[in-house]
């Protein structure tokens, strides 16, 4: 039977890996700590590759987008592309580097304020998507309706000097179905991550290295 | 010490996890009879969803999650999505459903989701059908992820939106959006504090492991459900502990709780 490098190799390092993490977990520190801080080290530098293969993936895609001519959105998105791209880059290289003025410039007064232009847009949507949860459509969200309103009737400083049952309503709803539910979903949460790493372990992780 | 100061009861808790899991895969793996896993609505749904979308002419969207990322906590809810993206990959092919592909802010997620979707269409033989341009979007950070999304749901349409894996703001405006537009949701979050959203918004939710679960479904692997079986033990052993240990501190043994606690 042949063996399958392109499968094998990737998931016995994998194994590796993951074997060298969970004993130096539960080890005291030692050497095998510092081979853990090494491998950390090595998976930030393969990380930041990955990254580096992704920008070269963009520049395909936009370079495809012009090359292509199909769409005048996609040439002008492209175009607007390879303007930030060389722009930022240019300014990098050879006016003061990334901590000169010029780069802090465009990336705090451009960059910046058109993120946070952007961000802005969930102020109105975020409302508007919660009228769009409070429609009772299902019982999660008839239960969803009955504590959120309470609650916020909770937070309107006169609703609670008026009703107190309110404020006690709406603490026993904090701290006692909504923290339960909390933990008991944080715990079942935990064990799936476990198990899929145990699986990641073992090889019966299908899509990680197939 | 052979075991780390401070770390005994978790020690304790990933050797007891090891048992159940290496038991159940041994026993899947020498043919014995395992319970099945229950059936996932929103499993169909997505095969719905895509049907749905071949009949109305608008395409499928695919979040693999704004806060996804494959490091830390939040690698077992990403790797989840990536499943997902691979099954509903070789449903657009296979039904010649139009899909895009919304891919998270870290952009190291951009050369994975190409793979999976390539890999997706080879396997049907449709490789001739894929447009990397229209279906593989990347928007730069959190805020372009979000607007762009918006903007490719309102402007093109939504037959079906999933989002699978760690999602922050994602589970509000995917969901909101997407009923605006007459689509249906179906979404699984690995992240606690946003599964409100999902529950409230999407029409099929996989909350919390459920996702995991669903995941190891579709896969269609023996041994990947059959682990599962083993999860559900840790689940009845961690119950069973939390009642020991209540128990434990009403009759005054509070320095055990505390160890175990601490």
């Amino acid at each position: 039977m042949s063996f399958d490098y392109k499968r094998n190799v990737p998931q016995y390092l994998l194994t590796l890996i993951i074997l060298v993490f969970l004993i130096e977990f539960a080890l005291p520190e030692g050497p095998l700590t510092i081979v853990k801080n090494e491998l950390t080290l090595w998976l930030t530098l393969i990380a930041s590759f990955t990254f580096f293969i992704a920008a070269v993936t963009l520049i395909i895609r936009y370079a495809k987008n012009l090359t292509e001519k199909k769409n005048t959105i996609n040439i002008l998105y492209a175009i607007e592309f390879f303007v930030i791209f060389v722009a930022y880059i240019g300014i990098a290289l050879f006016a003061g580097g990334i901590s000169g003025d010029s780069y802090k410039w465009l990336y705090t007064t451009l960059h910046g304020n058109l993120s946070q232009a952007a961000w802005v847009l969930y102020v109105f949507l975020e409302p508007w998507a919660a009228y769009k949860a409070f429609q009772l459509r299902s019982k999660e969200s008839i239960i969803l309706a009955i504590t959120g309103l309470t609650y916020i009737l909770y937070l309107a400083p006169s609703i609670p000097a008026v009703v107190p049952a309110i404020g006690t309503f709406a603490n026993w709803i904090v701290n006692v179905p909504a923290k339960g539910g909390a933990r008991g979903a944080i715990i079942t949460m935990g064990v799936g991550a476990l198990l899929l790493a145990l699986r990641m372990l073992t090889g019966k992780e299908k899509g990680i290295v197939d | 010490m052979i075991v780390r100061t401070g770390r005994e009861f978790e020690v304790l808790i990933l050797l007891l996890m090891i048992v159940y899991y290496v038991y159940w895969v041994m026993r899947s793996s020498s043919g014995k009879s395992i319970p099945q896993l229950r059936n996932f609505p929103a499993i169909n749904a997505i095969e719905e969803g895509v049907g749905r979308s071949v009949e109305i002419n608008k395409p499928v969207h695919y979040g693999l999650g704004d806060a996804s990322r494959l490091g830390g906590d939040r690698a077992a809810g990403t790797i989840s999505s990536l499943n997902f993206l691979s099954h509903t990959a070789a449903l657009c092919a296979r039904m010649g459903a139009k899909l895009i592909v919304r891919i998270s802010p870290n952009p190291h997620l951009y050369t994975q989701a190409e793979a999976i979707v390539t890999d997706a269409y080879m396997s049907e033989g449709k490789i001739e059908y894929l447009d990397k341009i229209y279906t593989l979007r990347y928007y730069g950070g959190s805020r372009g992820y979000m607007t762009g999304g918006i903007r490719d749901m309102t402007t093109l349409g939504v037959a079906l939106n999933v989002t699978m894996g760690a999602l922050s703001v994602e589970t509000v405006w995917a969901y909101a959006i997407c009923r605006s537009q007459g689509g249906m949701g179906v979404g699984g979050g690995s992240r606690w504090g946003m599964i409100f959203g999902l529950a409230m918004l999407a029409d099929y939710a996989l909350l919390g492991d459920e996702m995991y679960a669903a995941s190891a479904k579709i896969s269609g692997d023996r041994d990947m459900a059959s682990s599962f079986i083993g999860g559900d033990w840790m689940k009845f052993s961690l119950v069973v502990l939390t009642i020991l240990t209540s128990l434990a501190y009403l009759v005054g043994a509070q320095d055990l709780v505390s160890w175990i606690f601490r």
